[in-house]
């Protein structure tokens, strides 16, 4: 429980670059290091974290749940996001500095390239446990090319997935 | 009260306002930060004008210099703006319950039948895309990083890190963070909207 609570804060406080950075956190401590879920569990939490609204952390109720029951979810997502509720109070004081501060600036020019490389690197690992044969590699290509060529709504496309694999396998 | 004209604006927005609004956005936006940005933009601007555009794009840039969710930093920052301490905890809860409820549900549904053989197909589907869902995003954020030399480099290298060295997380920000500080030291090295476009993009610094 402590490890759940440390974890998510931790995950929270290093996110730069939005939710979809959680990916390759959750990904390395709660799958690998801690063994709290599967890789196909988390593939899972990740679409149906995508297929509800709100942020994509949500899927952090799931892992909490899974580890704790009921109140593992409350205090994964509290956890995760408090950082977060911090970090925004802070910014409305410092509000001039960090919308000029060369340092700050560049520190987040190198980060956010790298936060890139590592949602990649979470993507091919997520990947090679999803992408099993030759149909779901090219349900794969369809969904990417529905997102990035014909800009369709992304939790729709999860959705619409899950039902094309519902009536194919 | 008459407390109509404090800094131009009209009475104070109401605690329970806030709070209505952001459980409907939180209950209605699909699909990440940007979608939900623009919903939020309509609430409280276009509709209410609880804030100006200098504002919103303000808590939009807060939300992506800051670690955390992008649209959850945006809506805490403003509901501190905008009502203080009590307007960052009533956005930020308001804004995350409905997908914590919802999330539950699906949680529940899932480990209750998620073994089903029937749903063996939906989940393999599910998975699919959502290797298309982070193949987009990665495109979507790393297409401008691939116009520099360095900071190409910089993906690339925290793509081998982290997949050949299962290097941790956390260091490798710090790194290339660091790496930042050392590699861009001109102003010529922040070209003007190098930040992700968000529905409303940033103009130039206001003041």
């Amino acid at each position: 429980m402590v490890d759940l609570i440390l974890t998510f804060l931790k995950i929270g406080a290093f996110t730069f670059g939005g939710g979809m950075v959680m990916i390759p956190f959750i990904e390395q401590d709660a799958v690998r290091t801690f063994g709290w879920l599967t890789q196909r569990e988390f593939v899972d939490a990740i679409a149906m974290g995508q297929i509800t609204p709100g942020p994509i952390v949500i899927s952090s109720v799931f892992i909490g749940y899974k580890v704790a029951g009921l109140l593992g979810a409350v205090l994964a997502m509290g956890a995760i996001s408090l950082p977060t509720f911090f970090y925004s109070i802070a910014a409305a004081h410092q509000l001039h500095r960090l919308k000029t501060n060369l340092r700050v600036r560049a520190f987040l020019r190198g980060v956010g390239p790298a936060v890139v490389g590592m949602i990649l690197a979470a993507g091919v690992i997520i990947a090679k446990a999803s992408l099993v044969d030759v149909w779901t590699g090219l349900l794969a290509l369809a969904c990417l090319i529905a997102i990035v060529r014909f800009k369709a709504d992304t939790s729709l496309v999860i959705l619409a997935a899950g039902v094309v694999g519902l009536f194919l396998w | 009260m008459d407390v109509s004209t404090k800094s131009g604006r009209a009475a104070p927005v109401g605690l329970l306002q806030l709070a209505g609004v952001l459980l409907k956005v939180g209950a209605t936006g699909f699909g990440g930060a940007m979608p939900m940005l623009a919903l939020i933009h309509t609430e409280y601007l276009e509709k209410r004008r609880w804030v100006s555009q200098e504002e919103f794009d303000e808590a939009v840039m807060v939300g992506q210099i800051m670690p955390g969710p992008i649209a959850v930093d945006a809506v805490t920052h403003m509901g501190y703006r905008l009502r203080g301490w009590p307007g960052a905890i009533v956005s930020w809860f308001a804004f995350i319950l409905p997908s914590f409820l919802l999330m539950l549900a699906l949680t529940l549904i899932y480990m209750r039948y998620g073994g089903v053989p029937q749903f063996v197909g939906l989940f393999k589907g599910l998975g699919a895309g959502v290797v298309a869902v982070i193949a987009a995003a990665a495109w979507r954020m790393g297409r401008p990083h691939l116009k520099d030399l360095r900071t190409a480099c910089l993906m690339v290298g925290a793509l081998l890190a982290l997949l050949l060295l299962q290097a941790n997380v956390v260091l490798l920000v710090i790194l290339a963070g660091l790496a930042g500080l050392l590699l861009f030291r001109k102003p010529s090295d922040f070209p003007p909207g190098q930040k992700q476009g968000g529905p409303s993009p940033m103009k130039g610094s206001g003041r």
